[in-house]
């Protein structure tokens, strides 16, 4: 079986860009609490979330941060990257049925550390910014049987 | 309904000490991983595909950082401060990679408290089973509060 990988160092450019777009649904939150544990009443229960100053459920922050990897894991740089560092602002509160796109940027390239910078900026559907961040990312190395 | 959330909600801001610490370890499991990948549409084969694990640096399979991360969420969400915490921002540094099967104990330590803007910060620590440091971080959240008669 041959493994294909995402750009290597010496592939990426800077200001390269991806994107992540999707409507955020009620399931996106139930799983995300699932998985790990985060059963905040805030973004899981109407009532409690309608005596908030938000009036209604929001999504998790590290939900929102978590669609990052779909980026770095699946585009850019793609299959078999990791992240460094990351830090990210959650700018304004994500509401179920929101639509959210996500844009990753390459900012930096270190060809000898095999890691690249980014930036991290993510709207709403009223292109409200929503998310900023940016970290250091590990692209993947060439693997024995690589078919790029 | 007389549903009123005064009692639910977390520790406010006057209910929070700098030096106050609190933790969450699970053991991650494959189940975790692949529950999480699909929620987040992540497929990357480092974390799912054997055969492409052990030809990386890593060697196996690993579990998705934010996964990782996410024990601070649970944390800060059920724990301290609880029920109605808002996740403002929050610095990441993954260390070392975790791998299915691995424990991982996570602490959040309060450092900073602005009484004025209700804002709060923690240190974040995550070790292994072995106690090596696998990921570090800060997190600024707002405590719980409750919009009409503030229970601070």
């Amino acid at each position: 079986m041959k493994a294909r990988i995402g750009k290597t160092v010496d592939q990426l450019k800077v200001g390269e860009s991806a994107y992540f777009a999707k409507t955020l649904a009620d399931t996106d939150m139930l799983q995300f609490a699932g998985v790990t544990g985060d059963v905040n009443l805030l973004p899981i229960n109407d009532e409690f979330a309608k005596q908030t100053i938000f009036k209604q459920r929001i999504a998790h922050g590290m939900l929102t941060a978590s669609f990052i990897t779909n980026i770095i894991g699946m585009r850019l740089p793609g299959y078999g990257s990791t992240v460094k560092k990351q830090k990210v602002k959650f700018t304004l509160p994500v509401f179920i049925g929101d639509t959210i796109e996500i844009g990753l940027t390459i900012t930096a390239i270190n060809v000898d550390d095999n890691t690249a910078d980014f930036t991290v900026q993510a709207k709403n559907q009223k292109s409200e910014i929503i998310m900023t961040g940016s970290g250091v990312l590990v692209p993947p190395t060439p693997l024995d049987d690589v078919e790029e | 309904m007389d549903y009123s959330i005064e009692s639910k909600l977390g520790k406010t801001i006057s209910e929070i000490r700098i030096g106050d610490t609190a933790s969450f370890g699970k053991t991650f499991t494959e189940a975790d991983v692949y529950q999480f990948t699909g929620i987040v549409g992540n497929f990357n084969p480092t974390h799912l595909n054997k055969e492409f694990a052990s030809k990386t640096p890593s060697g196996k399979r690993t579990v998705p950082q934010m996964l990782v991360a996410g024990l601070v969420s649970k944390i800060l969400g059920t724990q301290y401060p609880g029920n109605g915490t808002v996740h403002i921002a929050q610095e990441l540094d993954f260390i070392e990679p975790v791998f299915m099967g691995d424990t991982i104990e996570a602490t959040v330590e309060v450092t900073k408290i602005d009484g004025k803007e209700k804002r709060v910060w923690f240190d974040l620590k995550c070790v292994n089973q072995e106690s090596k440091l696998v990921l570090t971080g800060e997190s600024e959240i707002i405590p719980p509060f409750m919009i009409n008669e503030e229970k601070v």
